[in-house]
């Protein structure tokens, strides 16, 4: 079967595209790997999260329906969630300790 | 009818469990008692002894002229068009089974009213003893595999809960651990030959299995042998048979009546039966079959060389016991699957009636299992003495005991079949020689000559009470004549057919006949006159040693040569730590758990500290902490995934 | 289209048991201010938490009775709700009641926790009601923007719960380790879903899957771009039943939270996440262009968890550690199943059979744990376990059969659930894979038997321990329930088969 879709994305300009999102991507997910604060690591997976939005509109105009745009919103509301439940956990963390340093929460291993 | 005849049978002792398990929570836990140990025993008993006497009406009013009787009361599973049953069949063969084991467990369970009294959870023991009952019940009469299974895992962890029972003794839990572990090696044997036979066959109906290797075998002659023989580690675990026959001799722990019952008469033959249940298949398997014959026969020579230097008295009939397993299976991989049946029959009278012997003369000698410092026994306990010399007489293969006439054939067949040996009968005949001498060693230190224990011991000594003695008698007395009923026709001059042949016969060898070459009845007369003449041997040369011990038995600790190989059984137990135990543990604690956590991100620290600056700048990230630890495990996995997909495609 | 709300009567009564838990717990203090009691004014936390326990145990029975009595009528056809977002109806119903069975256990087990301790109640029981209409939701949804956020409602308030056990000092550190991997995973999902969504321009599982089956078996871009998709769900869906390496948050999660959160994180979630991996790929694996590489990633991966969370459980101290390395273990032996997944429906049936039965095992090993909770410790490692046979019986009674059960030994439902596993990796010939995994279950077997040998066969060092008295009852309800189940459904497993089959028969 022939998807005009794909011969579309690798084709031609959509691949330009897809490489932006999976540059973003990456990127998010070396921040969540390797920065040293909680706090840094949660916005790696926000900027994860956001290449994926990017993504998801691209298609959304690409095969002229709404369906990825409404899941990028929706994307944007549970991050926010996402984001309230662990900045609390984070403050609580800093509370107690005096340090978001990934090296410090350690403690549960084997 | 005869379907709530079959239930009964199985569920009484079920019930007997559940009444006295019940009890034994709540009594410990109010710590008051709502019944004691008489009332518990007494159930256990009747329970177990219903279940005989139905079995007996079932096997001889019911089943008189027809071949089986079988129930279903439930659909357990379908899966992929496969019905799997939850059938029980009684056959000749499982009928004989029956009988076995709920008779001996009846008479076991009396005996135990008495071993048990004054042991404070002695309601837990009776209901342990009644599942067992119930387990095995399960294991003999279920037709279809899963169901066998299910009653094999159960006699298991009845053993192993009995084993354990005196659990305070840090030695006695260590035993229990040992047998649950080594059974789950032959388990596993066990569930591979199922899932074969499953994957070939299409069903796990016994019956149905045996007919699908007699009629249309369309499984490979490979396959069908490694099917047999994954199902042959199944049984070497269950009935201890080299290389897992280790646990047994560590289950003597456990209370003597159920060494009797359980390591002795009944749950160890299981493998033996499995084997007789799958004769069709065994048939079709010729490499199988001549596997299990010399494991069989290696089996018994080897734990009757070490029965000979044991000093503990359970230990020895231990030992003996595997030795007799041995013979059993020599008997079955020489497709004497009747003979098989017959000798585990008259193995159950005469072992129960040794252990339980031995049980008595334990509980004489207020714990003491040493035969060094026993002696002289027989003038204090002449019941026990006299019913243990007629099993011994039995074991060591003197006609006209049950054990000559069943040993004898296992060694005939042997000799004569297509699928055995000459070989297998010589060290057949050398393990019976073995068998002779340390039965007769074990009487008389036990029984002759002078009491070597302490006074104090010695004041004590006195007679069991008759809950104890009539069993010892009952099975004293089928020692001598349980073999009666399955004499050779050659022997009787053809008057007398062979009864248990002909009873068997039609659920045994429905599925082809295995033949005997054909030898001169001179040939026959002269074997048989040779297998007496080697149990005198033994006898006599045991007489000559141990009959009037005059000085001093030595010490185990100043063996050396022979018998310290022997009294160190071989050194099985430290070579299996060696090679298996301890390279298992290390994997689990050194390698899975080090790479899991620390020592991977450490070991990349200090590797990266040492040099190598340029790349351990990058590499010093993975260190920072576990959640991007483990935040790399995650991409790591992805990139497999995907790796994966681009290998395969 | 016509919207019938009875489709959706559980989770509109779930809801409102939401909202009545939020609404009382807020409008304490003016009403008794209304009231004019002073005393009232500043209710201690207790009589606060017990107030709020109470309507969430009441609050969910009547849930679950209000959606076993008139759900019932949907249990019949399903039928498609909200343009391709929700089916509702059909074997689904099952599923539903399993998940909100799981969720009474779950409260009844924390009913002892909220009680006694500092925590407060009403959030406590307002998270775990909106993880469970998220599980509800999820088992049900059949669109990617559906599955999605019911993911994510069934997560985050569980991430929130990790972290509200207050008594602890490494609490925080399970929850935000759980909240930043469960991110990281969400995102791989989103990644295949918009990577299938660009291919394929729907989000409607269905729709995707009638694409996905019309490509061909050839080797094409297309084919690449979307078994990449599929291959980044996998990643994301293997995250929340933690196969391995996709597990390694779980230990520590495990350990770290409140033992009813455990429990509920170990059956509930892993169950309706389970569910979403079977809606996906057993579709997909039916594909010729995807069934080479999907039975094969499942097999691999279900082998690779199997291998490494039997072997790291044998030498685990923590008994809830070891649980969560046997939960790995498990997940395993589900996600096993999937591999012949593709030839017959049996296979899903298989699976839902083994998580329905694994509800019980569960909830039974860790509810035996809240029993012993100890007045001035919690049971937690095998130390304080040992020897408790004498004192508690009937828990060492009950603890066994969990064991036995998750051990998958006879005459537990454990056992049958294994045996239908194996069973269709006989039937698909994956002997191999077979072979292995079944070593590995009784290598299994001394782990678990080992709880079993320290509660009966050890003598403790010091005296066990006396244990907390207060709020029994609803632990013992739990601990019964789960018994009877395991064991009556061990040996007459028929009624959990064809449960488990209307079930799968709406996910094939």
């Amino acid at each position: 079967m022939n998807n005009p879709f794909t011969d579309f994305i690798i084709g031609s300009g959509g691949i330009y595209t897809i490489a932006v999102v999976l540059l973003l991507f990456t990127l998010g997910g070396m921040t969540v790997l390797f920065r040293r604060t909680l706090l840094h690591m949660l916005m790696g997976v926000e900027l994860m999260l956001n290449a994926v939005n990017l993504s998801f509109i691209y298609f959304s105009r690409l095969h002229q329906n709404h369906d990825g745009q409404i899941l990028s919103l929706m994307i944007f509301v549970v991050a926010a969630c996402e984001v309230a439940v662990g900045i609390a956990i984070i403050v609580h963390l800093f509370k107690r300790t005096g340090t978001i340093s990934v090296e410090t929460y350690t403690a549960e291993r084997g | 009818m005869e379907s709530s005849l079959i239930l009964l049978i199985i569920i009484l002792p079920l019930i007997g469990a559940f009444l006295n398990g019940t009890v034994a929570a709540t009594n410990a836990y109010r710590k008051k008692e709502i019944w004691g140990e008489k009332f518990a025993g007494i159930l256990a008993f009747s329970a177990v002894g219903s279940s005989f006497l139905l079995s007996l009406y079932a096997v001889f009013v019911k089943m008189s002229g027809i071949d089986s009787l079988s129930f279903t009361p439930y659909e357990w599973l379908s899966v992929g068009g496969l019905q799997l049953n939850l059938s029980f069949v009684i056959d000749h063969l499982s009928a004989v089974m029956l009988l076995v084991v709920t008779g001996v467990s009846s008479v076991i369970h009396f005996y135990s009213i008495g071993y048990i009294h004054g042991d404070e959870s002695s309601v837990r023991y009776f209901s342990y003893l009644n599942l067992f009952v119930f387990a095995m019940l399960l294991l003999i009469l279920g037709d279809s595999m899963p169901v066998m299974f299910v009653g094999w895992e159960g006699v298991g962890l009845c053993s192993y809960l009995l084993i354990g029972f005196w659990y305070k003794e840090e030695e006695k839990a260590i035993a229990g651990k040992k047998a649950f572990i080594v059974n789950r090696i032959g388990d596993f044997g066990f569930l591979l030959g199922m899932f074969l036979i499953f994957a070939n066959v299409g069903s796990l109906t016994i019956s149905e299995v045996n007919e699908f290797f007699h009629h249309n075998n369309s499984m490979t002659f490979f396959w069908t042998n490694v099917a047999g023989i994954c199902l042959f580690i199944g049984a070497t675990g269950k009935s201890a048979q080299i290389p897992l026959y280790v646990w047994l001799p560590d289950a003597m722990a456990g209370p003597t009546p159920v060494s009797a019952l359980i390591h002795a008469a009944t749950m160890v033959t299981a493998g033996v039966y499995m084997l007789c249940r799958f004769h069709g298949l065994y048939l079709a398997a010729p490499v199988a079959l001549n596997v299990v014959l010399w494991i069989g026969a290696l089996t018994a020579i080897f734990s009757a060389t070490i029965a000979i230097y044991q000093n503990d008295i359970k230990k020895v009939l231990a030992y003996s016991t595997v030795s007799q397993l041995g013979f059993m299976f020599m008997a079955a991989g020489a497709g004497a699957f009747v003979i098989a049946i017959f000798h585990l029959m008259t193995h159950a009278f005469f072992k129960a009636c040794l252990f339980l012997g031995s049980g008595s003369v334990i509980h004489a000698m207020g714990g003491e299992q040493d035969i060094r410092f026993m002696g002289g026994l027989k003038k204090y306990m002449p019941t026990t003495y006299i019913t243990f010399l007629l099993a011994t007489l039995a074991i060591a293969g003197i006609p006209p005991f049950a054990g000559f006439f069943s040993k004898d054939e296992i060694l005939w067949n042997v000799f004569a079949s297509d699928h055995g040996s000459k070989i297998v009968w010589a060290i057949g005949a050398i393990a019976a020689l073995c068998t002779a001498f340390y039965m007769f060693r074990l009487v008389y230190l036990t029984f002759f000559g002078k009491f070597r224990g302490t006074p104090e011991q010695e004041h004590h000594l006195h007679e069991s009470p008759s809950t104890m003695t009539a069993p010892l008698i009952i099975l004293g007395v089928l020692s001598l004549i349980g073999g009666w009923i399955g004499i050779p026709k050659l022997l009787s001059g053809g008057l007398i057919p062979n009864f248990f042949h002909h009873y068997l016969e039609p659920a045994v060898s429905k599925y082809g006949h295995v033949e005997l070459h054909h030898y001169s009845h001179s040939v026959e007369y002269s074997l048989m006159i040779l297998s007496v003449v080697i149990a005198v041997i033994g006898w006599f040369t045991a007489s000559r040693l141990f009959r009037e011990v005059k000085k001093e038995l030595p010490d185990p600790a100043r063996y050396s040569g022979i018998p310290k190989l022997l009294w160190n059984k071989y050194f099985v137990d430290e070579i299996y730590d060696k090679l298996i135990v301890n390279p298992i543990k290390f994997l689990a604690t050194k390698v899975f758990l080090n790479i899991s956590d620390k020592k991977l991100i450490d070991g990349a620290a200090n590797g990266s500290a040492r040099g190598w600056r340029q790349v351990s700048q990058v590499f010093s990230y993975l260190q920072t902490g576990n959640i991007q630890a483990y935040g790399i495990y995650i991409i790591f996995g992805a990139a497999l995934a995907v790796a994966l997909a681009f290998y395969i495609y | 289209m016509n919207f019938d709300p009875i489709f959706l009567i559980g989770e509109f009564s779930l809801v409102a048991l939401i909202v009545i838990l939020t609404l009382v717990d807020a409008m304490r203090k003016p009403v008794f201010a209304l009231l004019g009691s002073s005393a009232e004014i500043t209710p201690d936390i207790e009589s606060r938490n017990r107030q709020a326990t109470w309507i969430a145990g009441i609050g969910l029975v009547i849930v679950a009775a209000v959606y076993f009595i008139f759900g019932k009528a949907t249990s019949g056809e399903s039928v498609s709700l909200l343009h391709d977002s929700l089916r509702a109806g059909g074997g689904v119903y099952i599923g539903k009641l399993a998940i909100i069975g799981a969720g009474i256990l779950t409260i009844l087990l924390s009913a002892r926790y909220t009680m006694a301790q500092s925590i407060p109640a009403a959030d406590y029981y307002l998270l775990l009601c909106f993880s469970l209409l998220g599980a509800l939701t999820l088992i049900a949804a059949e669109n990617f923007l559906m599955i999605f956020l019911s993911l994510e409602m069934m997560s985050i308030p569980i991430y929130a719960l990790v972290g509200l056990k207050r008594y602890n000092s490494r609490v925080g550190e399970s929850a935000i380790k759980y909240l930043l991997l469960g991110g990281l995973s969400s995102a791989f999902l989103l990644l295949g879903i918009s990577f299938i969504y660009g291919m394929t321009g729907t989000l409607v599982v269905n729709d995707v899957l009638t694409h996905l089956s019309q490509v061909s078996q050839t080797v094409s871009s297309e084919m690449l771009l979307m078994g990449l998709g599929l291959v980044f769900i996998f990643v994301g869906l293997a995250f929340k039943v933690s196969l391995v390496p996709f597990h390694a948050w779980t230990p520590d999660v495990y350990e770290g939270a409140a033992t009813p959160v455990t429990s509920f994180m170990s059956v509930a979630v892993k169950l309706a996440a389970f569910a979403v991996i079977l809606k996906i790929f057993a579709g997909s694996l039916l594909f010729p262009a995807f069934d080479p590489l999907f039975s094969r990633l499942f097999a691999f991966f279900a082998l690779l968890t199997i291998i490494y969370g039997n072997s790291v459980a044998i030498v685990q101290k923590n008994v809830k550690r070891m649980l969560a390395y046997s939960s790995i273990a498990h997940a395993g032996y589900m996600a096993l199943a999937l591999a012949p997944m593709g030839h017959n429906i049996e296979a899903v049936q298989a699976v839902l059979f083994y998580g329905i039965g694994y509800i019980a095992m569960n909830m039974l090993a860790f509810g035996v744990l809240v029993y012993l909770t100890y007045r001035d410790k919690y049971c937690e490692t095998l130390e304080d376990l040992t020897g408790i046979a004498r004192k508690y019986p009937g828990a060492a009674a009950v603890m066994s059969v969990a064991m036995f059960s998750l051990g998958g030994l006879p005459p537990a439902v454990g056992f049958v659930g294994k045996v239908q596993i194996f069973l269709q990796l006989i039937n698909g010939k994956f002997y191999a894979t077979a072979v292995i995994a079944l070593l590995f279950s009784m290598v299994a077997l001394y782990f678990y038997i080992n709880v079993i040998v320290v509660m009966y066969m050890k003598e403790p060092e010091a005296e066990v321990a006396n244990i907390d008295k207060k709020s029994m009852l609803p632990v013992w309800l739990t601990l019964g329930f789960s018994t009877l189940f395991i064991l009556i459904l061990g040996i007459l497993p028929s009624p959990l088969m064809e449960w488990s089959l209307e079930w799968a028969k709406m996910l094939f």
